[in-house]
């Protein structure tokens, strides 16, 4: 008889490929803020968060001016209310704590990566996969993308690992029906909301899915989904009224044409987007990675590995 | 029609959650037929590998970005300490395009013109947004001609190997050799 894997090696698995992406990660930490997107975004978040604990909380109206500059407190111009303004707030905190330096705002990041990581093996472990968990985490640990833009002081990562949350909640919704269950759903919506944008392209993820579990409880079904979509209007909602507070009604509408593309500045094609899609997905996932995760999406799942797959 | 896309390539870092579970899903499949030890041993190898790779990649990256700015920046917080708060300043540095990472060190507004003609043009349209210092590289190759109008036109002193010339001085013919 297979004896079953010890928990204990499995902990020790994780945690070598926890150092071994810390150690890699480490020597970064000091780097100013200077070259690329990685530079960019560093110095332009952190500029927003040392404007916020310069000004303080009321005056900056909790938003981000990461282009701001001035003496006196940011007028509604000055403020950049095109993204959600979690993680701004989230940096600034962090300075708060540790003080303005690369190294605070780069470790905020690493701690999320490392959350990441953790979170795609309690993912597996969770749905009584731990062996598909492990290779998810290994495999989040070595992609290029996570060494070239892990530590990158930006609300994607962050975000990630609550959009992680909210599957793992679901999946726990789906097996216990449980009401305790909905509400990480819902914590996990909010937090990811306010970080990023991405989480709303999880919600009809997650309606789809709900519909096949529930194909005969079509009640069931709407109800799961009318709280899905109030539970992801909460953030957004917040996040609109936010340039309504800044600048009023113009102001928000502007900033919704603009992010909306209904005010673009150049024109793109849908054979343009994806080219450079798949460019991006060949440089930062190497093209033999993709492949095997297409085979991963297709092939006939075990039992186990059936709910990463369908988060997947 | 020019073409241009809106995406960053870091902007791909939401394609992480279903490539890894994806692999997790296919790892935990093989096994079933395979064996745990050897899709493990697979993983492993596999994975040391990407890893191995794209760290290394990450690292020589980092290197050649660190042989590439540090000087600018150097000088940037050398004229931070000498500059009047809101003095505007006229960069031309192989930093060009990363103005936010600039201003970050700086703490101070500036604008960032490539030449003098445009320097020219943007005063006669923005009386407020006159340049007040230039700071050139001479090792910037490309500066060079930028570098002789320069000093034709305005004084000029080193700081830290850099020229940093005075726009607010008016046009006198030619500054003498930096110190």
């Amino acid at each position: 008889m297979r004896q079953p894997r010890s928990r204990h090696f499995e902990v020790a698995l994780l945690l070598v490929v926890l150092g071994a992406f810390t150690l890699t990660t480490l020597p970064r930490l000091d780097e100013p803020f200077l070259v690329g997107h990685e530079g960019f975004n560093g110095a332009f978040f952190a500029t927003s968060a040392r404007n916020t604990l310069r000004f303080g909380l009321l005056a900056t109206k909790a938003g981000p001016t990461p282009r701001y500059f001035g003496d006196s407190p940011p007028r509604a111009e000055d403020f950049y209310a095109s993204t959600p303004y979690g993680y701004p707030l989230l940096l600034a905190a962090t300075y708060a704590v540790f003080g303005v330096s690369e190294r605070a705002g780069r470790s905020l990041s690493l701690t999320f990566c490392l959350g990441l990581i953790t979170a795609f093996y309690l993912f597996g472990r969770a749905t009584g996969a731990p062996l598909g968990g492990l290779a998810a985490a290994a495999a989040a640990a070595s992609l290029p993308i996570m060494h070239e833009f892990g530590p990158m002081t930006l609300g994607q990562i962050p975000s990630l690992v609550f959009v992680v949350g909210l599957y793992l909640a679901y999946f726990s919704y789906l097996g216990s029906g449980a009401g305790s269950a909905l509400w990480g759903v819902a914590l996990c919506l909010l937090v990811a909301g306010l970080l990023d944008w991405q989480v709303y392209c999880h919600v009809p993820v997650l309606m789809l899915d709900f519909a096949w579990h529930e194909r005969k409880e079509r009640r069931r079904w709407v109800g799961f989904c009318l709280f899905l979509l109030l539970a992801a209007a909460l953030p957004l909602l917040l996040f609109l009224a936010h340039p309504y507070w800044l600048g009023g009604f113009h102001y928000l509408t502007g900033k919704l044409r603009q992010r909306t593309g209904l005010a673009p500045a150049v024109q793109y094609t849908s054979s343009g987007f994806a080219f450079v899609l798949w460019r991006y997905l060949c440089l930062m996932y190497k093209p033999a990675t993709v492949l095997a995760a297409v085979v991963g999406l297709v092939v006939p799942t075990s039992r186990e590995g059936a709910p990463l797959r369908q988060a997947a | 029609m020019s073409e241009a896309v809106y995406i960053h390539v870091y902007c791909t870092f939401g394609w992480i959650l279903p490539v890894c579970l994806a692999l997790g899903a296919l790892a935990q499949s093989v096994a079933k037929v395979v064996g745990e030890l050897t899709v493990g041993a697979l993983a492993a190898l596999l994975l040391s590998l990407l890893f191995v790779a794209a760290s290394g990649h990450a690292r020589a990256r980092l290197e050649a970005s660190r042989r590439q700015s540090l000087a600018p920046i150097q000088v940037g917080k050398k004229l931070s300490s000498e500059l009047r708060q809101g003095e505007i300043v006229m960069l031309r540095n192989p930093l060009i395009q990363f103005v936010p990472q600039l201003k970050y060190y700086l703490e101070h507004d500036f604008i960032l013109r490539p030449n003098i003609q445009t320097t020219a043009a943007v005063e006669a349209q923005c009386p407020a947004c006159r340049f007040l210092l230039m700071p050139l590289d001479p090792k910037d190759r490309a500066g060079q001609q930028l570098e002789r109008e320069a000093s034709a036109r305005y004084p000029r002193k080193m700081i830290e190997g850099y020229q940093v010339f005075d726009l607010r001085a008016a046009s006198r013919g030619p500054s003498p050799p930096p110190r």
